[in-house]
């Protein structure tokens, strides 16, 4: 075989290993009941697809190929270690064995046509033993098929890290003696938010990326909506995670927009919505509706994309519908109460009700102490004041924003608001460049990771 | 990265089988389920549509059908990692047609949707 041909059918086969891998995990965790041993058999198997269908040609049911081979080694496996502790017992060693290790194994547990299996292997990757990096990495590794070296680019840290990161939760998995199963109902609420607050991390850690290239943030906002995507498919009567679908969705419908010419950040309001993507903001809508017509109370994630969705439906910031948006956030304050959300609220408010009442609630939080070095605080405080002709103070504000941000765009964007309102300068706002108009929303989701700035964006030509 | 996967295709004398309904049903079903799968839906024959076309200045509407060319049969969008994933679900649904409808004979077109430039 030519090396190109090779070559072909090697990324052939990693295609189709990239598709069947979590449910080929998940059906072989269900087997031998340890995830980590189920992600080695796995990667056996795709090591002798790699060897056999290059020289054999690629087998027509490659799933089925994949998926059948799996379950021939899991089996051994299993066998290998009934033997092994049948041994043990008759040398007279008491050995604390799993009972579904005894024995015949259940061979058609690997064929799963409702898809449990695959919930329960993201139930176990998002365990609450593991702390939340680990459980994205675990995640990323046996729900996305990412290789270690892409997570690890993806998350702008050594290699070798990521693989100690994925080895350790193995580890503590198997440690703590997590089962493979669905949680109990009682259980599934908490367990369920883990696993949500897994799916949004990754999908932060793509949308505020302040560095990486250019393939790190599509590839996490990317995975993280497959990711809900696949969940919402397994759990369609849970509210929250059509939610989160629906809010992934439409923050990822602005990603080309949020943009500008020369990498700078692009605010909401100046943004050229003509270049929203039409098909997210749709899908994020109807998953909007199914988040609604799951019934209950409506959860954080179904709130802010709520939110999102106010923007999405409006063909501009003067035909949005801020008193919604400004009630929407008196709800979600409720449900998370947080100053990062009170912020947001209180932009709202000033679109909705005029600058000077959404000053006063920004007024309110200058005592915050976890806002005390939060650029976004002043940031919105220079808005205001500008809006309300405070130009000198307006300006002072926006100096305070540039010298709080850690983040070099932001930090031009606020000097740039600044020096438009110095002195010399006519109190044309309108004028003024897009900037003192813009009205946020400046502040991250409230769930978010909180490391980075929002907004930040590497340089892209268009 | 997204996908637009065109089917076109000759029909054979004989009538889709509704196995190939239910089996195409399916993989839309396996490939939503997989969260790759944005959009997809068939289209009637080009002899319900028509044409707008630009020659030399001239804009002219013409009815279907199209008789020069093999008639699209469905779109599809996916969300997928690479081309090779778009191109595994090309294939399965080609395969579900070689394996359920004896005389087809067509091709899908994986092309990719233009997204935000790369970074230079």
């Amino acid at each position: 075989m030519r090396e190109a041909d090779y070559e072909t059918t090697r990324s052939a086969i990693e295609a189709v290993w990239r598709i069947e891998s979590p449910r080929l995990i998940a059906g072989l965790a269900k087997i031998t009941g340890d995830v980590g041993a189920a992600e080695e058999l796995a990667q056996d198997v795709l090591v002798i697809a790699l060897e056999q269908w290059p020289v054999q040609g690629v087998p027509d049911g490659p799933g089925a190929w994949l998926m059948a081979t799996a379950k021939h080694r899991a089996i051994d496996l299993v066998r290998r270690r009934a033997r092994y502790e049948q041994k043990l017992q008759e040398i007279g060693r008491d050995l604390e064995s799993r009972s579904e290790h005894a024995g015949e194994p259940d061979v058609d547990a690997i064929d799963d046509p409702i898809g449990d299996d695959l919930l329960r292997l993201i139930f176990v990757a998002c365990h609450p033993v593991l702390s939340p990096e680990a459980r994205a990495a675990l995640t990323l590794r046996l729900l996305g098929g990412l290789t270690t070296h892409e997570i690890a680019r993806a998350f702008l840290v050594p290699e070798p890290t990521i693989a100690q990161r994925i080895v350790r939760a193995k580890r503590a998995l198997a440690r703590a003696r997590v089962p493979f199963e669905i949680p109990a109902r009682t259980e599934l609420p908490a367990r369920l938010a883990s696993v949500l607050e897994v799916i949004y991390l990754v999908f932060n850690e793509g949308y505020t990326a302040t560095a990486g290239d250019d393939w790190t943030r599509p590839t996490l906002c990317a995975e993280a909506m497959r990711l809900g995507r696949i969940l919402a498919g397994l759990m369609r009567r849970e509210s929250e995670v059509h939610g989160l679908v629906a809010l992934m969705e439409l923050q990822a419908s602005r990603v080309t927009a949020r943009t500008g010419p020369a990498g700078e950040p692009v605010l909401l309001a100046d943004q050229d919505r003509r270049r929203w993507d039409r098909l997210l903001i749709r899908h994020g809508l109807d998953a909007l509706a199914r988040a609604e017509a799951a019934g209950g109370p409506p959860g954080p994630y179904e709130v802010q994309a709520e939110i999102a969705a106010c923007h999405a439906r409006a063909a501009s910031v003067q035909a949005t519908d801020w008193e919604r948006i400004v009630a929407l956030y008196v709800v979600l304050g409720h449900l998370k109460p947080s100053p990062v959300v009170e912020l947001n609220r209180a932009v709202a408010v000033a679109m909705a009700f005029g600058p000077a009442r959404g000053l006063e609630i920004a007024d309110g939080l200058a005592a915050q102490p976890a806002l005390a070095a939060y650029a976004q605080l002043p940031a919105v405080r220079g808005d205001l004041l500008a809006k309300l002709d405070r130009l000198d103070e307006a300006r002072r504000e926006f100096e305070r924003a540039a010298a709080l941000t850690g983040n070099e765009r932001e930090r031009v964007l606020y000097l740039t608001q600044a020096s438009a309102l110095s002195p010399p300068q006519p109190a044309g706002r309108a004028g003024a460049a897009g900037t003192s108009a813009a009205p946020g929303p400046p502040a991250r989701p409230p769930s978010a990771s909180g490391r980075r700035s929002p907004g930040a964006r590497r340089p892209r030509p268009r | 990265m997204r996908y637009m996967l065109l089917l076109s295709g000759t029909n054979p004398a004989t009538p889709p089988p509704p196995e190939l309904f239910e089996a195409i049903m399916k993989l839309g079903e396996e490939a939503t389920e997989a969260g790759v799968l944005l959009d997809t839906a068939g289209l009637l024959p080009s002899a319900a549509g028509a044409r707008v076309s630009l020659d030399g200045g001239q804009v002219t509407v013409t009815d279907g059908p199209f008789t020069e060319s093999k008639e699209l049969i469905s779109y599809a969008l996916y969300e997928v990692r690479s081309i090779q994933e778009a191109v595994e679900w090309a294939s399965r649904f080609i395969r579900l047609h070689r394996d359920l409808w004896p005389g087809w004979t067509g091709a899908t077109d994986v092309l990719q949707v233009m997204g935000p430039p790369p970074t230079g």
